[in-house]
């Protein structure tokens, strides 16, 4: 943890220099590590958005996508103390999202909520779950009003998992195919061809669009 | 952001995605973050149903043992109550108007039942309860004697409580005795052939003059057997027995 100590002081240094928006991610991790309630509040206006954007995206359902970016936030302040600096926090919070959505859509299988298995067959027999788009109406309600927005939404919480994390991030959260492997915990090859096979499917799926 | 200005340039599905409207978190997003750090810890979303159902379990297996019970004594235990065969329950009609004569009190058994598609009620059968009101009236022909109902028949001769399989209608057949036991019971006890071996002091039959030596013919005038039997209100009055190669009649002196 010596590397954690240096960080942590040299946080501590900065913060007395910079103001907290310009520290970076390391910086109000230490920070945060220290008892620093309005690091940890920065942390948060920094990824709440994007976070929440990407549950959206994959769990297609604005209320469990709220509760989930919140569950992520609890948990990475209850595991900072084991957060490593030597990878990219982005990519240590997007893991944590992705696996709670994961185990949230496992969840919704096991209850078999909504849940016709087998209506679509997803590649390599992998069952895909239908998942009707949420009818339920947004907080704001001008953020999704369009019909071709739902659709593909609907079309992406179609995909399997496997191509639906990498092409979110990808193509709608914008991270680069590196960070996409890390998060995924996969190869680069693989992350690109998964991401390029979810685009095919989406493809076919969405045709009407092209 | 080199990367995702490549992806839209080359590839329409990436356009598309890539145009989809952001969602925003809600406004209140920093406080619940910080109202369930406040809480302690995070949620534990992939606790297993199983305490769920354990925890509904539990109660619902007690509800049915409980409700088993009850129902069990209940089924079996109505057929040993004797209940009245058939209840009607009855509309009552309102009184029109009390007559002055008539007594403010009815007797219990001049209430009759009446089924539901009979005729119309008569004036017995009016009571004080309000219009619309039902009334449960026994069908049972009432023909006891006017007198308070259940006082009188709980005060009354019930039915003495007998063992399971007793019979009541059974008769009482006599008792019999045999020959030796109504000896015995006068104070004689004889041997084999009959003969008196010995007279108890103070005994009927020593007042009667019987003695030891003396072989029993008759009881009664009925000449003894193993198998001759007496009636238990006849027993003893006279013994016929032979003395020195002649026969004596004695009459039991009590």
């Amino acid at each position: 943890m010596a590397h954690g100590n240096i960080g942590y002081f040299g946080g501590e240094a900065m913060r007395s220099a910079m103001p907290e928006e310009k520290l970076s991610d390391h910086a109000l991790i230490e920070a945060t590590k220290g008892g620093d309630e309005a690091a940890f509040g920065e942390i948060m206006a920094r990824y709440r958005n994007p976070i929440t954007n990407y549950l959206y995206r994959f769990l297609n359902d604005y209320e469990e996508a709220v509760d989930l970016a919140q569950e992520t936030f609890v948990r990475v302040y209850f595991a900072i103390d084991r957060y490593h600096t030597q990878f990219a926090f982005s990519t240590y919070i997007y893991r944590i999202a992705t696996n709670l959505a994961i185990s949230e859509i496992r969840r919704r299988k096991r209850r078999k909520l909504l849940s016709l298995t087998g209506l679509f067959q997803g590649e390599d027999d992998q069952a895909v779950e239908f998942q009707p788009p949420d009818k339920r109406p947004l907080p704001d309600a001008e953020l999704i009003d369009g019909e071709r927005d739902r659709t593909i939404a609907a079309a992406i919480a179609t995909l399997p998992e496997k191509y639906r994390v990498p092409i979110i991030l990808r193509d709608i959260e914008g991270k680069s195919y590196d960070e996409v492997a890390e998060i995924m915990g996969l190869g680069l090859g693989t992350t690109k061809s998964r991401i390029s096979r979810a685009r095919g499917l989406l493809k076919e799926k969405l045709l009407h669009y092209f | 952001m080199k990367d995702k200005q490549e992806i839209v340039e080359n590839d329409p599905v990436s356009k598309l995605l890539g145009s989809l409207k952001r969602v925003q978190a809600p406004g209140d997003f920093d406080f619940r973050v910080k109202s369930r750090i406040a809480s302690g810890r995070p949620v534990d979303r992939n606790a297993s149903w199983l305490p769920n159902l354990v925890r509904l379990a539990l109660p619902l297996g007690l509800l049915v043992m409980i409700g088993g019970y009850f129902g069990y004594n209940a089924l079996y235990s109505a057929g040993n109550i004797a209940v009245a065969p058939v209840a009607v329950v009855q509309d009552v009609v309102p009184i029109p108007e009390i007559k002055s004569t008539e007594p403010a009190i009815q007797p219990a058994n001049e209430i009759v039942a009446k089924q539901v598609e009979s005729k119309p009620v008569d004036a017995d059968n009016k009571s004080t309860l309000r219009p619309n009101e039902k009334r449960i009236v026994s069908s049972v022909p009432s023909n006891r004697k006017p007198g308070g109902g259940s006082v009188d028949i709980a005060s009354g001769i019930s039915n003495p409580l007998r063992p399971k399989g007793f019979e009541t209608n059974r008769k009482i057949l006599p008792a019999t005795v045999s020959a030796r036991e109504v000896l015995s019971f006068v104070g004689v006890e004889v041997d084999s052939s009959w003969k008196v071996g010995s007279v108890l002091p103070n005994s009927m039959a020593e007042r009667s003059g019987l003695k030891t030596g003396d072989v029993i013919e008759a009881i009664n005038n009925e000449n003894v057997a193993d198998k001759t039997a007496f009636g238990n209100k006849s027993i003893g009055k006279t013994i016929r027995v032979r003395r020195d190669d002649k026969s004596v009649q004695i009459d039991l002196k009590p």
